[in-house]
């Protein structure tokens, strides 16, 4: 069965979704990232969409979904390079992807979650 | 059609004769002084086919039996009777000619009289009060006038002169949705271009008027024809001037909604995007499409929607707005909202709508300073001796 790697950098989890997410697909992703966090103990997830042409509302849901699971496991998630289409549609659908951060690119994704991550152990220092 | 009219006679009569029937009220339904014109003519479209008519009748009768032939003996009285009442439609048709011309030649008479009409109908046109002598020169107005005439005596007969949806029409129908729509381009008010076509309508019926002044019925039913096909004329005329203006209102509406929205880099990451006239949804759309792909091009982080130029804000259009500023959202840029004006903002919070975790700024400077601290970016006054 097809898979979609997640690749482990240090403190974060990076997946770059290629193919055209069918609904089986999207399901094991969010499984299988949820496991990974709880595995490696990741601090950050960035999902990079940006060969993502088609989406639908279950695709959004799921989107959605990871963010709000990895907030519970401890993990930030943005999702970088939505392209204007695909944004459009998800707010036609009215799913406006409150839990998760996005992103321009991958470099600005970084650099958000890293800025994110800082804030966290800042506040946990400053506990 | 002379030909099938003899030959429908011909079957006519010969069902009559092999009924024994009398010949007479198998052919004629009526009393020779009630004859209209029309069947008048008809009878004598088919009197040279009179000759061969009667010969076949005569090899019809050699080929019955006797006995048959001795029962129709009346038989010659009724020739006789025949001819006696087409002696008399050949004499009313000598005294009054124009019938035969009002049948067949009236498409004829006008074909000859074509320069005759031409002159009246440009006489006419330069007449009229409302000749627009700054849109079209004298020279241009004769040579389309004559072009559109000689179109039309073309494809008119006898058959479709009531009929302009015909095949025959085609050409007159678009050398005229030519011109009217040339006109709605040039600025020409519809009652100019509705007087152009029926201004050719008194040509017509005045060159008609010369052909029929001994008959006025006559003249009365040929005018009804002719004001039917020009205002025929004119139906098509009027169609296609609303189509010309419409087309060009489109293109207008087209052209507005591509200038107003341009999207503006006022900095390295910031876009602004002034909005300028009422949002609604296709426009929205545009502008959402525009922005989304220009933050892409150019991988900005910000984007200033300015919507000084937007005259008022209803709930239609703050939904716009705000799906504007999540779809930017998702696409990883911040979007921030400036330009309300006081009764705008009372708008909005008298219909209720929310926006509280839209950034929303006083002016397009406010916005700017906001997102320079954004970008951790300062601007700085310099002083003379620093340079």
């Amino acid at each position: 069965m097809d898979r979609i790697p997640i690749l482990r950098m240090g403190n974060y989890l990076l997946v770059t979704i290629q193919v055209d997410l069918y609904d089986r697909l999207a399901q094991n992703l969010e499984t299988d990232l949820v496991q990974m966090v709880s595995k490696t103990g990741a601090r950050g997830v960035l999902i990079d969409i940006s060969a993502l042409s088609i989406v639908d509302s279950f695709m959004g849901r799921i989107i959605g979904n990871i963010g709000s699971v990895s907030k519970i496991m401890d993990a930030e998630t943005v999702v970088v390079g939505m392209q204007p289409a695909v944004a459009i549609t998800l707010i036609e659908l009215g799913l406006e992807l409150k839990g998760v951060y996005t992103a321009l690119n991958v470099e600005r994704g970084m650099q958000l979650l890293k800025e994110k991550i800082l804030i966290d152990e800042d506040e946990t220092e400053e506990d | 059609m002379a030909f099938k009219k003899g030959h429908l006679f011909i079957s006519i009569f010969v069902s009559r004769l092999r009924r024994g029937k009398d010949l007479l009220s198998g052919i004629f339904w009526g009393h020779p002084y009630s004859f209209t014109s029309a069947s008048v003519v008809s009878l004598t479209s088919t009197a040279s086919f009179h000759g061969t008519f009667k010969v076949v009748i005569l090899v019809i009768k050699s080929l019955l039996p006797p006995a048959f032939r001795i029962e129709n003996r009346g038989e010659i009285n009724n020739y006789l009777y025949f001819y006696l009442v087409y002696i008399y439609r050949v004499l009313y048709v000598l005294k009054y000619p124009y019938i035969i011309i009002m049948k067949f030649e009236i498409a004829k008479s006008l074909q000859k009289k074509k320069k005759q009409i031409l002159e009246a109908w440009v006489q006419n046109q330069l007449k009229d009060e409302s000749l627009r002598e700054d849109l079209m020169s004298n020279d241009e107005l004769r040579k389309e006038s004559e072009e559109l005439l000689d179109s039309l005596l073309q494809s008119i007969n006898n058959k479709n002169i009531s009929d302009t949806d015909s095949a025959e029409f085609d050409s007159l129908n678009e050398i005229i949705s030519g011109i009217s729509i040339t006109r709605a381009r040039q600025g020409f008010s519809p009652k100019e271009t509705g007087s152009y076509i029926f201004s050719l309508r008194e040509a017509l019926i005045e060159t008609l008027h010369k052909d029929f002044k001994g008959d006025p019925i006559e003249l009365l039913s040929s005018t009804i024809q002719i004001v039917k096909l020009v205002d025929n004329l004119a139906v098509v005329t009027f169609e296609t001037f609303i189509k010309g203006r419409e087309e060009v209102i489109l293109r207008q509406t087209n052209e507005i909604t591509e200038i107003s929205t341009p999207v503006i880099r006022v900095w390295d990451g910031i876009l602004a995007l002034p909005i300028i006239g009422t949002l609604d949804s296709s426009r929205t759309q545009v502008v959402m499409e525009n922005l989304l792909v220009e933050i892409v091009e150019s991988g900005s982080s910000i984007a200033i929607l300015d919507i000084s130029g937007v005259p008022a804000v209803d709930s239609l259009v703050a939904q716009h707005l705000i799906k504007t500023v999540s779809a930017t959202r998702l696409m990883g840029a911040e979007c921030i909202i400036s330009g309300i004006r006081p009764e705008i903002a009372q708008t909005v919070v008298h219909l209720g709508i929310d926006l509280s975790n839209i950034v929303t700024k006083a002016t397009l400077a406010s916005a700017l300073r906001y997102a320079f601290t954004l970008l951790k970016l300062e601007v700085k006054k310099t002083t003379k001796s620093e340079l």
